[in-house]
């Protein structure tokens, strides 16, 4: 009886986690229509505005890319995530080429492929968790200390490079590259995932709490050496004083206030003044307009959403027994509920203005692709497991996978 | 951990999984306790911090537009340009060539100096080139486009004064949005309006949002009012143009010229001399600061300086010598050429020598202007009613019209020697006044003996400004009595003002010729003169008085007729030909005769 269940949700993946998805979609696309109407109207475009228009055609963008990831087979998204991490890593270092990074906002972050604009930095939060995932569950191949031919010598030396070392000075080299674009956000972002990967992936404590220290002491460092880093910070604290609040201090305070404004009950659909003086209302301070039209009940219920997607997918990843699949899922889940809270701390004015999106709710192309990658994989994680448990049962029609699964053990 | 194999059988992965859930259970209570914080528990101080340092609603006044000046004849005088100025605020404009190339393309800046400033931070400024209306929608335009929040454009506040320093005089000019001088500083509250205020929610490029506008705090705003007056554009220009070209050519200090409608007051040209360009009268201030020239551009010499009327009062003595019955018809003074009166002589001259008239009526003591005759009228007629008759005349009163600086007139009530003094009123000394005032006197002759005072402002919005009466002076046939004598100046054969005769035409006239008291020694004989001419035109119901006078000629000349008398003609000439008056066949024949 619990095996056949088991065998519903696994052809699925996980049901609530879907559930959680469509809610979060839904309210996105409600929150970017009714944040972007105001600039809109005020461009002479009309009620919908163009990012609504192209948000939408995002999240179709979304359920393709999620469905095609969900449906391969895990050792597929395996070798692919390489690939994937390459691709985005490369579309890092393409930010800087002239002609094909795109700048805006004082910021080159975006390359521009035709018609669209990407964000490497996003994909790269979810490459960097696939990446690490893959090279982490490698097992490297038994060496026999006394054979002294070439082939052992590698064997010794460049493997063990290659496996375990080459990946984190590449995922090292991204940090610099996004920072530099530069995005401390984002860099941070990737960093963190990347921190996720180690303590799900069981790293060593001591490995684990000196990153920390590093990270913190890096962190300190980046804050105190570029002087405008120092200067949010300090305009952060002193956001209210007359001089700050129309200029640098203008987002954190107009956000605060706006949600201050919505109060409990909030001040109905549409109404909300926040859109209208925010430059960025549709994209990192979505939240502000939820809760400035739907009160603490409407910022609660996108917390609960957003807590519950990323709480439930490491949940679920404490079930699966499959290295590789185990730190995605969980990875991923870590990546969407870290990324939530600093962005939700952020629109509450608890921490200075850090450039990153919430997770489904921000409009945004490449935030929105990198979460249907990050996702799907996911998923297609959580179904092979199901799968791999029905091993157990008595009467398995899976040797395909199973014998698969044997022959890299 | 590097061993670990794929098939994890430690049982350690549930554990640390549970620390990461526990971390991200901390982050979302600690977001939702922020929450709470922000909508719940602290919205009060939220708000209240808000709202002293003006983020909760915007407050934005809606500057006034300054009305316009027009002339009687509909001319602008003066308005407000519609030019406007582009101004930046570094950190909150895009860096990226292509914005600044744009914008540098729409305004004419180079793209170099906004980019190098926007690159260097620091405070905002604004750009002192001005840009038209569709010059500045290009850049609001960009700044939609590039969502460029630190780009913004203002109003220039500039004023346009179409007839440039032809009306400058009477116009003023305006600094910083504030009248300084003229009329633009005297109607200041008129033309500057009152500026509204709105007070409610904008969006990102600054406009109100309409529903969360709060119409109960916001006021709406009242433009200046237009202002029309009595000045006659063409008219003022060839008053200022022939006054500019007689004071250049007799090294005058200042000059004016007063064309008056005798009839209702209205002063039809104002002229003054020397000018400035109310675009850039900081040359005009320099000057004067200098020395350079003896009248700055913020006095208007026409209200803001006395002058001795001279001969011209003459005039008036004879006609309150009619009324009062001091001079009977017929009688006769003789004129020795001097007069002793108590312990001063008083002489008649004509052209640098004593001068004796002989027997003087009164039409002779106009037309030749003979200053004994006058002296001993006037002190038959005695100081009381003499100053009764200048007060009455308005000429120790300010003008009026309406400009800045406007100042009385000057007589010394507590003279002495009161027999003296009425003598020196006689011909015209020991009273000072104002040209505006003098003008506005002498119209009483044309007016059947009525005083008007002259108007300037016709109408301050939709407010017209009353003609003021200020009652009679003189006898209706007194007053026509004394133009018909002035008449005599100009067409009579012993006439001062016979010089100005124009073919065709009957003026009337008296000249002037005032010795100024030296500032420094006090002592009349500095050779410093008043030159003026006061006239009719025609003579027989006059349309105009026009009344010239210039200020210290230093060319060699000095007497009324030669100095201001060519004002005069040019000014005749012109009204004539602007007015199209007819000819006149019998004069005509007349002067051809002579």
């Amino acid at each position: 009886m619990a095996v056949s269940r088991m065998r519903t949700v696994g052809a699925r993946g996980d049901r609530l986690l879907i559930y959680l998805l469509i809610s979060a979609a839904v309210v996105g696309s409600f929150a970017v229509l009714d944040a972007g109407y105001a600039r809109a109207m005020a461009a002479g475009e009309g009620l919908l505005s163009a990012e609504w228009k192209r948000h939408l055609l995002w999240l179709g963008v979304f359920v393709v890319v999620f469905q095609i990831t969900s449906r391969a087979p895990v050792r597929v998204l395996r070798g692919l995530s390489v690939v994937f991490y390459l691709g985005a890593f490369l579309g890092a270092i393409l930010v800087f080429v002239p002609g094909v990074g795109v700048a805006a906002g004082g910021a080159q972050r975006w390359i521009g492929i035709g018609p669209i604009t990407l964000q490497p930095g996003e994909l790269l939060k979810p490459a960097t968790i696939l990446f690490l995932a893959c090279v982490t569950s490698i097992e490297l191949p038994a060496v026999n200390r006394y054979r002294r031919d070439l082939a052992a010598r590698l064997d010794r030396s460049l493997t063990p490079f290659c496996v375990r070392v080459l990946p984190w000075v590449l995922v090292l080299l991204s940090l610099v590259l996004v920072e530099r674009e530069p995005d401390l956000g984002t860099a941070a972002m990737i960093g963190a995932g990347a921190y996720g990967v180690l303590l799900l992936g069981r790293a060593r404590w001591p490995l684990l709490v000196g990153l920390l220290i590093a990270a913190l002491a890096i962190g300190a460092v980046f804050a105190t050496s570029r002087d405008y880093r120092m200067e949010r910070i300090a305009t952060h604290a002193s956001r209210w004083d007359p001089s700050v609040v129309k200029g640098p201090g203008l987002q954190a305070a107009q956000s605060e206030v706006a949600m201050a404004f919505g109060g409990a009950s909030g001040v109905g659909i549409g109404q909300g003044r926040a859109k209208h003086v925010l430059p960025a209302a549709t994209t990192d301070f979505v939240f502000t307009t939820i809760a400035e039209e739907f009160g603490l009940i409407g910022s609660g219920l996108v917390i609960l959403l957003l807590g519950g997607i990323s709480i439930r997918l490491i949940m679920l990843s404490m079930r699966l027994k499959d290295r590789f699949s185990r730190v995605v899922v969980g990875g991923i889940g870590w990546w969407i509920g870290l990324q939530s809270i600093l962005n939700l701390l952020m629109a509450g004015a608890a921490i200075p203005p850090v450039g990153i999106p919430l997770p489904f709710i921000s409009y945004g192309g490449s935030s929105l692709l990198a979460l249907a990658i990050g996702l799907g994989a996911a998923q297609a994680a959580l179904k092979m497991e199901s799968h791999t448990e029905e091993k157990i049962a008595p009467d398995s029609h899976r040797r395909r996978h199973r014998r698969t699964r044997l022959s890299r053990a | 951990m590097w061993r670990s194999r794929n098939r994890d059988t430690s049982g350690d992965g549930p554990a640390r999984a549970r620390i990461a859930i526990g971390f991200l259970t901390f982050g979302f209570l600690l977001v939702g306790a922020n929450q709470l914080r922000v909508q719940v528990s602290a919205r009060d101080e939220i708000l209240a911090s808000a709202d002293g340092v003006g983020q909760l609603v915007t407050e934005r006044a809606v500057p006034a537009e300054r009305g316009r000046i027009y002339s009687a004849d509909g001319r602008l005088l003066a308005r407000s340009a519609k030019l406007f100025k582009m101004g930046m605020t570094p950190d909150r404009v895009p860096l990226s060539p292509a914005f600044f190339a744009d914008l540098s393309e729409a305004t004419g800046v180079s793209a170099a100096e906004l980019m190098d400033f926007a690159a260097r931070g620091g405070p905002g400024r604004d750009w002192e080139d001005l840009l038209s209306r569709s010059q500045r929608d290009a850049v609001r335009r960009i700044r939609a486009d590039y969502q460029a929040d630190g780009l913004w454009t203002k109003s220039a506040g500039r004023r346009e004064y179409p007839m440039g320093p032809l009306a400058a005089p009477i116009i003023g000019w305006v600094t910083d949005g504030r009248g300084r001088t003229g009329l633009e500083a005297s109607l200041e509250s008129s033309l500057a309006g009152e500026k509204g205020l709105v007070v409610g929610v904008t969006d990102r490029s600054g406009r109100f949002i309409p529903w969360l506008t709060r119409s109960i705090l916001s006021r709406p705003v009242r433009n200046g009012a237009d202002v029309y007056l009595t000045i006659d554009s063409e008219i003022q220009r060839a008053a200022m143009q022939s006054l500019a070209a007689q004071c250049e050519l007799q090294k005058a200090d200042d000059g004016v010229v007063v064309v008056l409608n005798p009839i209702n007051g209205d002063i039809l040209a104002l002229a003054t001399w020397p000018d400035f360009d109310p675009d850039d009268p900081r040359e005009a201030l320099l000057g004067a600061a200098e020395g350079l020239r003896v009248v700055g551009p913020e006095l208007n010499p026409a209200v803001g300086l006395r002058f001795e009327p001279g001969s011209m009062f003459k005039a008036f003595t004879v006609a309150l010598g009619i009324d009062t019955g001091v001079i009977e018809s017929g009688e006769t003074v003789t004129c020795e050429g001097r007069k002793r009166i108590t312990d001063r002589v008083i002489r008649c001259a004509g052209d640098h020598r004593l001068k004796a008239h002989g027997a003087v009526t009164k039409e002779l003591c106009i037309e030749a202007s003979c200053n004994v005759a006058a002296a001993t009228w006037a002190v038959e007629i005695g100081f009381n009613r003499l100053a009764e008759m200048i007060r009455g005349l308005g000429l120790l009163d300010r003008p009026g019209i309406g400009l800045t600086g406007e100042v009385e007139g000057d007589l010394d009530f507590d003279e002495y020697n009161k027999t003296l003094q009425a003598a020196n009123l006689g011909f015209g000394q020991s009273l000072n006044a104002t040209p505006v005032a003098l003008a506005g006197a002498f119209a009483v002759f044309a007016n059947d003996g009525m005083l008007v005072r002259p108007r300037l402002i016709m109408k301050i919005g939709a407010e017209e400004q009353p003609v003021r009466f200020g009652g009679r002076v003189f006898r209706p046939e007194t007053a026509r009595q004394v133009l018909a004598m002035m008449e005599q100046v100009v067409q009579g054969e012993h006439g001062t003002g016979r010089s100005l005769r124009i073919p065709g035409y009957r003026l009337a006239g008296k000249t002037g010729t005032a010795q100024k008291r030296d500032p420094e020694t006090g002592r009349m004989d500095s050779g410093m003169y008043v030159s003026s001419f006061v006239g009719y035109v025609p003579a027989e119901s006059p349309k105009a008085v026009v009344l010239v006078m210039i200020d210290n000629p230093s060319a060699g000349q000095y007497y009324g007729a030669q100095v201001a008398g060519p004002v005069f003609d040019q000014v005749c000439r012109f009204l004539i030909n602007y007015w199209k008056m007819p000819a006149e066949r019998a004069s005509e024949e007349n002067v051809a005769a002579r």
